[in-house]
């Protein structure tokens, strides 16, 4: 089976998801599961969550059914009113694949250098 | 190392039994040297595979092209349940072609891509183009998994060669595809354009062909 890990973490209102491995038909719901498990798995932290980051630096592999996951993601925050922010490296598949989307519900939020040598580009969905 | 499977079969099954241990998600068996394959030995490959998938584990089985027993592989039937890899023998100085059969299973999606990342590093692409190449197979498998067949399922064949200075990967299918691409599928279809230089998908009576065209080397650099 396709081996992606899940490791979330909460912090002032924003809840972290850190993606490594590969994402794909074969894990997808697996995934998707995990996701919102640690989005709507908290009871008390949830009311007060104002945003979540998805952390894509460590994906090896992300195709459209991955992607999909992530719109269906945006589209779910965006009715609790809680931002979705996407970290993926320039030239990362995650962020190529994000682009060719099309980003017409994604805006491009900021650009920050956080590291030596790694750009990182985040788009928050909805809320602005 | 083994030449010919019949008479030892037995021995061979417990040698076999006796590697596969451990935390594994795949065994490969490599054929290559194997000159002679009876029905025993065939009946071996095939318990292995229903073994290993009980464990959550997929069986390769690597023939070469030229193998007097690729042909009985083939009609074996075997592909249904494990990833039959037909490649050109390690010998020769050009990096050959390389086919995959296997189910149209999600979980063999992994294993496409694993077996494309060794063809690919084999012949020095850089990591942009093994990304496209990976994504533009992976969703035209994805399709075949998805759509091509219905619940009695069916075989997706992956060959990836060198034309000139591409590498062609020809994804087909013996399906008929239940649904026209829409949503998801839509966009799969999209990402193939992008991480391509041409794309061809023709869908025929007797099932789907995707022919992927990407430079190895990347123009202006």
């Amino acid at each position: 089976m396709t081996i992606a890990t899940v490791e979330a973490s909460a912090d002032h209102g924003a809840v972290c998801i850190r993606l490594c491995g590969e994402i794909d038909l074969g894990n997808v719901s697996t995934v998707e599961e995990q996701i919102y498990a640690a989005v709507s798995g908290r009871p008390i932290v949830v009311l007060v969550v104002s945003v979540v980051s998805v952390d894509l630096t460590n994906l090896t592999y992300i195709d459209s059914v991955g992607t999909r996951l992530l719109f269906d993601l945006a589209s779910h925050l965006r009715r609790l009113r809680i931002a979705l922010k996407l970290i993926a490296p320039f030239e990362s598949p995650a962020r190529r694949l994000i682009q060719f989307s099309g980003l017409d519900f994604l805006h491009a939020n900021r650009r920050c250098r956080k590291r030596r040598h790694w750009y990182y580009h985040s788009y928050t969905a909805g809320l602005k | 190392m083994v030449r010919s499977i019949g008479q030892n079969v037995f021995a061979v099954e417990e040698q076999i039994r006796a590697a596969v241990s451990g935390q594994r998600t795949v065994v490969s068996v490599d054929l290559a040297d194997v000159s002679y394959i009876d029905s025993t030995g065939k009946r071996l490959l095939f318990d292995l595979a229903l073994l290993l998938q009980e464990s959550h584990i997929v069986l390769e089985v690597i023939v070469p092209f030229d193998s007097p027993i690729r042909r009985l592989i083939e009609l074996s039937g075997l592909q249904s349940i494990a990833a039959v890899i037909l490649v050109h023998r390690a010998e020769s100085s050009r990096v050959g072609p390389v086919e995959l059969v296997l189910p149209a299973q999600p979980w063999a999606l992994k294993n496409i891509r694993h077996t494309l990342r060794r063809w690919l590093s084999g012949v020095g692409a850089s990591p942009r183009v093994v990304d496209d190449v990976l994504i533009a197979v992976g969703e035209a498998c994805t399709n075949v998994v998805d759509h091509a067949y219905g619940t009695e399922g069916g075989t997706v064949n992956v060959h990836v060669e060198f034309q000139g200075p591409d590498v062609v990967a020809t994804i087909a299918d013996t399906g008929q595809w239940g649904k026209p691409a829409v949503g998801n599928r839509g966009r799969g279809t999209l990402f193939m354009r992008h991480c391509s230089d041409d794309l061809r998908i023709d869908h025929g009576p007797t099932g789907t062909t995707v022919v992927i065209r990407r430079h190895l080397i990347e123009e202006g650099t």
